[in-house]
């Protein structure tokens, strides 16, 4: 009976000790993505719930067939979670599946964020507002094709639900173009990005376009400015952009014109990035190698340097005399007189003097190095201290 | 994938042998201000020098597992950083476990050569801790050390000319050379 209240006790505990699914509270990043599935926790209706934001959609219901078409939303939004935290989709339908644009026939050129994603997660401002905006190519077949924009977001106290808010379809009726109207070529994709300080041009591909006017401007400027452009290949335009620095993003907008139409194009976004690395694998390990040596060469040296002074080689004259008269020194050593017998020690003298007593008593005298007296024992020069030396 | 997994094992090992190492020589001279810290500096001494020893092949292997785990090592500024800082590692410690081998355990008690072998010691304690803050920035995408404010991002690096860096290495290894072959003559200092 103990061991089964304890079983059941245990998995009361387990179970206890689980944490509520709080989905992805940080986002999931931009990218292409369908309706929010009915399994996700925005899509289930026991763990979601209908968001109170209020989504507008401000585009043109027309538009022609494989030409730019700009499609403006935007969200005011009340209730949100502290990290202001909004995933925005552009749909053509909530199905779960089949949903992305392009697979209605459209063709995102750019997104809010200057990538070609119908997926993008914003942080909302304190004013509860955000407009955003996607530049498509309108499907190459005529007929009503449905936009609309779903939302999700969570909320800002623990053990809420998710929140879930879709717009209302916006119909845009695609009408054939008119002949020769001029426009971007369908499969161009707008850059997004350019590295820091590049000022090669920017290539953009048309058609039924004999001239374009590129205007540009700094985001965040009310005054634009007109690009050169030069003629590229077959309905290639390279337009000079200057370059930017550090985070700066660059707005532009082509006029595409044949003689017979100028057609307005939206206003197309690109960011900077740093530049590409150019370091490489023998380059680091040659400057790791190198910082190592330099390291051990630096310290080694200190170590030699700051040692303690070796007083045994202070004594030591040795290296002084043999510099001073080699062949003396050397070559003609003159034979050491016997030492005398040494006197036997007394008891009261001890053995505190013995060792220096024999020490001193071992060392000879001579005549021609007045200041030194020679161990033989260590064979070498020492000062003589009754002659001054080594005081 | 068995690269990444060894690199993981090796890591673990280098960095723990190679803090235990400068902890420990930090330590031991510490003690050097203690009264009667002569028996924990014996220890912490040996500790350092054992560890120390053994963390230098450890800090090898991590390098070449590491280069191994990725598929294109030192084209990015996180692992160029991790190269010059291994190198930095490498110095400093092979710096402290040579002033040990060649002045003995006594070589805490004397004032200046003390405070070098510390010096040593935290040089290479502070390039392992960001050795480390790299690696999780590039595994985890974060590193602890990012709540300091002055904690930088060593998302950018010095890079000069490969061929630059051959002469760098050439020239270290001569000043290394020289240091040795040319420098004052030492001798182990007695206990």
């Amino acid at each position: 009976m103990r061991g089964r209240l304890l079983v059941l006790a245990t998995i009361a505990a387990m179970l206890l000790a689980t944490q509520g699914t709080v989905a992805n509270p940080g986002g999931e990043g931009d990218g292409n993505r369908d309706f929010t599935c009915g399994g996700s926790c925005h899509g289930d209706p026991g763990l979601s719930a209908p968001s109170s934001a209020t989504i507008t959609i401000s585009s043109s219901n027309t538009a022609f067939t494989g030409t730019a078409y700009q499609f403006d939303t935007m969200i005011e939004i009340e209730e949100i979670s502290h990290s202001r935290l909004l995933g925005v989709f552009l749909l053509s339908s909530t199905n779960g599946n089949g949903d992305h644009p392009e697979d209605h026939g459209w063709n995102i050129i750019q997104d809010p964020s200057g990538t070609s994603s119908n997926y993008v997660e914003v942080i909302v401002p304190n004013s509860g507002s955000v407009s955003l905006s996607w530049v498509l190519n309108a499907p190459e077949t005529t007929g009503d094709v449905d936009l609309l924009v779903a939302i999700h977001h969570g909320a800002g106290y623990p053990g809420d639900v998710a929140y879930l808010g879709v717009s209302d379809t916006h119909s845009v009726e695609v009408n054939p173009v008119p002949a020769n109207l001029p426009g971007f070529a369908p499969d161009w994709t707008a850059p997004y990005y350019r590295v820091t300080g590049d000022t090669s041009p920017v290539s953009l591909m048309t058609q039924n376009t004999t001239d374009i006017v590129v205007d540009w401007k700094l985001e965040g400027e009310s005054l634009s400015h007109t690009a050169i452009v030069e003629a590229g290949a077959e309905n290639e335009w390279l337009v000079q952009l200057p370059a930017t620095m550090g985070d700066g993003r660059i707005v532009y907008r082509v006029t595409t014109s044949n003689g017979e139409f100028d057609v307005v194009q939206p206003w197309l976004t690109m960011g900077t990035t740093p530049p590409e690395f150019d370091g490489s694998l023998w380059g680091a390990r040659a400057q790791g190698f190198a910082g190592a040596f330099m390291i051990i060469a630096l310290m080694v040296n200190l170590q030699g340097m700051l040692q303690p002074a070796r007083r045994k080689d202070d004594l030591d004259q040795t290296a002084e005399v043999e510099a001073a008269d080699p062949s003396t020194a050397e070559a003609v050593m003159p034979e050491p007189a016997p030492a005398p017998a040494a006197p036997e020690p007394t008891e009261a003298e001890g053995t505190a003097d013995e060792a220096e007593t024999t020490y001193s008593e071992r060392l000879v005298k001579y005549d021609e190095y007045p200041d030194l007296l020679w161990d033989p024992v260590e064979e070498e020069w020492v000062d003589d201290p009754e002659a001054g030396g080594g005081q | 994938m068995f690269a990444i997994t060894f690199h993981h094992l090796i890591v673990g090992l280098s960095t723990g042998t190679a803090t235990l190492a400068c902890a420990s020589a930090l330590g031991a001279w510490v003690s050097t201000y203690f009264v009667g810290g002569s028996k924990a500096r014996g220890h912490l001494d040996k500790t350092a020098y054992i560890a120390g020893v053994a963390a230098i092949p450890l800090i090898f292997l991590s390098v070449l597992s590491g280069t191994y785990a990725m598929s294109d090592p030192g084209a990015d500024a996180m692992s160029y950083n991790k190269f010059l800082f291994t190198g930095l590692t490498i110095g400093f410690l092979v710096s402290m476990l040579l002033g040990r081998w060649r002045f003995g355990p006594a070589i805490w008690l004397d004032s200046r050569l003390g405070l070098l072998q510390m010096v040593c010691a935290a040089g290479a304690l502070a390039s392992i801790t960001v050795l480390g803050s790299i690696g999780a920035k590039m595994s985890l995408g974060e590193s602890t050390l990012d709540i300091l404010s002055f904690w930088p991002s060593f998302d950018e690096s010095i890079v000069v000319n490969q061929w630059f860096s051959i002469a760098m290495f050439a020239l270290g290894l001569g000043a290394m050379v020289a240091a040795f072959m040319l420098g004052p003559k030492t001798e182990r200092l007695p206990e």
